[in-house]
C-alpha cells in the first residue's frame, strides 16, 4: 500500500529505521537522499547551523509535496524527515526515501521531493561562522 | 467591497529574520486592514522588514493564501520569508 510520511524532528535521523519501512517485494528500486551540514557557504567557514520551522504549515506543505510525488511518478512510497534545532558539521539535516518498481521513477521522484522541500516548505536555516560571531538567516537577506 | 471599520484582532506568527526584527514569535494585533496585503503594508511600516514583498508568501490559519485573502477576526496570520530548508 502506498505510503507518504513527512516529519520534523529535533532528534538524530536514524536512516536504518526509515529504510526498513521500504521493504516491499513489489519494488525493485529504492533511492534516498541525505542532506548533510557542510563547513562552508559562499566562501565563508561555517561552524554550525540552526533550523527553525513553522510546524503546522511545514507539515501541511511537506505532506503535499510527498502526495504530489506519488501522483507525478510511478512510485510506491515516499518519506521525508527534516531536522530542527542546532546541527553540527556532518549532521544529517534531511533524509528523503522513495521506492518504486523501477529505478527511473525512484530517482526522479527523490529529486522532485528534495527540490520541492527546499523550495516551498517553511523551514529556515541560520548559519553561524567560524571566523566571527556573525550569524545569518539564509534566503532572507535584507533589501539593500 | 467596503472596508470594515470594525477592528479585527488577529494572531500574528513570526519566523526566521522576521522574528528577530520584531523580537517576537507571535502577537495579537488589532487591525482595520481588509486583506492580508493591507496588513503586510501596515506591519512593514511598523517593523520595516526590508524584504521584497515578491519574496514573501502570506499564510492564514496554517495554509498559504494569496495577497487578496480577506482577513477575519481571530485569523492566525504569518508572512513567510524565503525558505531555506534542506
Amino acid at each position: 500500500m502506498p505510503i507518504h510520511y513527512f516529519e520534523l524532528t529535533e532528534k538524530l535521523i536514524d536512516r536504518d529505521l526509515w529504510v526498513e519501512k521500504f521493504s516491499d517485494p513489489a519494488c525493485g528500486a529504492f533511492v534516498s537522499f541525505e542532506g548533510w551540514v557542510r563547513n562552508h557557504h559562499d566562501n565563508r567557514s561555517v561552524s554550525h547551523l540552526f533550523y527553525e520551522a513553522y510546524p503546522e504549515l511545514a507539515n501541511n506543505e511537506g505532506r503535499s509535496v510527498l502526495q504530489q510525488a506519488l501522483v507525478n511518478y510511478e512510485i510506491n512510497s515516499a518519506i521525508c524527515i527534516h531536522r530542527l534545532g542546532s546541527l553540527q558539521i556532518g549532521d544529517m539535516a534531511v533524509w528523503v526515501g522513495v521506492n518504486a518498481a523501477h529505478r527511473d521513477a525512484a530517482f526522479q521522484a527523490c529529486r522532485f521531493v528534495i527540490d520541492e522541500i527546499k523550495a516551498r516548505v517553511p523551514i529556515w536555516k541560520k548559519e553561524f561562522y567560524s571566523d566571527s560571531n556573525d550569524a545569518k538567516w539564509i534566503g532572507a537577506e535584507c533589501v539593500e | 467591497m467596503e472596508k470594515s471599520l470594525l477592528p479585527k484582532v488577529v494572531c500574528l506568527k513570526y519566523f526566521s529574520r522576521f522574528a528577530e526584527l520584531t523580537q517576537k514569535t507571535n502577537e495579537e494585533w488589532s487591525t482595520e486592514a481588509l486583506t492580508v496585503e493591507e496588513l503586510w503594508f501596515e506591519l512593514d511600516a511598523q517593523y520595516r522588514f526590508e524584504q521584497e514583498m515578491s519574496s514573501v508568501r502570506p499564510a492564514v490559519n496554517h495554509e498559504f493564501c494569496d495577497w487578496q485573502r480577506i482577513i477575519n477576526d481571530r485569523d492566525v496570520i504569518s508572512f513567510i520569508p524565503p525558505v531555506s530548508g534542506g
